[in-house]
């Protein structure tokens, strides 16, 4: 059976109604208001000087949201427990976020007090997704690489939201952003973190992403042995920023999850 | 401008992209939706996608549908009895979207996996087992055949 022919036939047979549909007068002018909606939104992010896939290190965002709510610690969570993508509860922000003279070093980032001898920081901070997947850090054999971008939000009208241009306008790409999650025994992994608008991921829709990429050079306690990755666990977000005078901007984020596997794309790891 | 554009675009091909999205979410409706979509953003982005409207708004509905996969919200199927319809309906999305794009869409392998973001390997094997199932219904398939390129003496 050539199998081509066969699909080309099947695919004719079904699509007579939609054909029809598309030639309807009405649903041309639905669609023509639809694609003028979406150029005025992509002119508008033009206009705050984003031009197609921004992709930047950002050490803050100058967000208006404001802080979400922050998710109580649950130690007992599932992946079914987790909140999706683009509902409350997904995204974390902080409470508040403090201004060191001084650099940070590896060794002082589970220990350093955030609010004591230190300035408020004004600016806003970058958002963290509540619970992140391992395999979105550390890549896996079958599917993904390393560092594979996690979505923050992937809503169509935050994806142009003029928040976003002004984010990334504000920030410049080399700023040095460092994700630390710390664990209750005093255990840390950190991890470079890089954000970027992307609209070409295959199986991610068009959104808002963070990129983690361990950096084994920077971890430690009594789990954090040599490289090893870090365990699923609930762990304490420790954000700092390193700005361009030296001086860093630290800000906690509360309780974030890392959960072993790729929740999000289970067919990823049954299709082998 | 973009008004004719699009009009041009789906008085020439209304029914080849109709076809195509019904053949990638085996659904009428999840195939107009998918249509229209890709539409959308296209031509949102492109001031004159041109001659190549057609084929820029295919690959949307490629990358679009994908996604789909990935969160889990393709169309539900239409019922269907028999045949070819019932025997992809019997398919997983990812088996069914590996079938279309190299049946179908006569992509090789390396170009499969780079749409998927998976391996050629991956591919491989979904591909074989979504083959296993198809043949079980439907009875032996043609392999597919890669063009060969083509090898031009020079001159001397």
């Amino acid at each position: 059976m050539n199998l081509g022919t066969a699909l080309a036939e099947y695919a004719a047979s079904g699509s007579a109604r939609t054909a029809a549909q598309l030639s309807d007068a009405v649903a041309r002018e639905s669609l023509r208001a639809r694609v003028r909606r979406g150029k005025r939104r992509a002119n508008l992010v033009i206009a705050a000087s984003v031009v197609g896939v921004v992709a930047f290190g950002a050490a803050a965002f100058g967000s208006q949201r404001g802080p979400e709510p922050m998710p109580a610690p649950s130690p007992s969570a599932t992946h079914e427990q987790l909140p999706p993508i683009d509902t409350s509860g997904y995204l974390v922000y902080p409470g508040g976020a403090f201004v060191t003279a001084e650099a940070v070093s590896c060794l002082q980032i589970p220990e350093v007090p955030v609010s004591m001898d230190a300035i408020p920081y004004p600016g806003s901070m970058p958002p963290l997704p509540t619970w992140i997947e391992a395999n979105r850090i550390y890549g896996m054999s079958e599917g993904l690489p390393p560092n594979y971008p996690i979505p923050l939000y992937t809503d169509q009208a935050m994806f142009y939201d003029l928040a976003v241009a002004e984010i990334s306008r504000e920030y410049p790409r080399d700023v040095d952003v460092l994700v630390a999650l710390i664990a209750d025994d005093g255990s840390w992994w950190s991890f470079r973190a890089g954000y970027g608008v992307i609209d070409v991921m295959p199986f991610d829709d068009p959104g808002l992403f963070v990129s983690l990429t361990p950096n084994p050079e920077c971890q430690g306690g009594p789990r954090a042995i040599d490289r090893s990755r870090i365990p699923s666990d609930h762990y304490n977000a420790r954000v700092m920023v390193t700005r361009p005078d030296g001086s860093t901007v630290i800000s906690d984020y509360g309780d974030v999850a890392v959960v072993t596997g790729l929740p999000s794309m289970p067919f990823l790891q049954v299709t082998k | 401008m973009t008004d004719d554009a699009i009009d041009r675009l789906l008085d020439a091909a209304a029914d080849e992209l109709a076809a195509y999205g019904h053949l990638l979410t085996g659904s009428e409706a999840g195939g107009a939706r998918l249509v229209e979509d890709a539409i959308v953003r296209v031509f949102a982005r492109r001031r004159r996608p041109g001659a190549a409207a057609e084929r820029l708004v295919k690959e949307e509905m490629r990358v679009i549908h994908l996604a789909s996969i990935r969160r889990h919200t393709p169309p539900q199927d239409e019922p269907v009895t028999g045949g070819i319809g019932a025997a992809l309906a019997a398919l997983t999305p990812p088996e069914r979207a590996v079938v279309v794009l190299r049946h179908h869409d006569r992509f090789a392998i390396p170009q499969i996996a780079a749409a998927m973001r998976t391996t050629e390997d991956e591919v491989e094997a979904l591909l074989a087992q979504s083959l296993a199932k198809l043949t079980a219904t439907l009875g032996p398939i043609d392999p597919v055949m890669d063009p060969v390129p083509v090898l031009t003496r020079g001159v001397r």
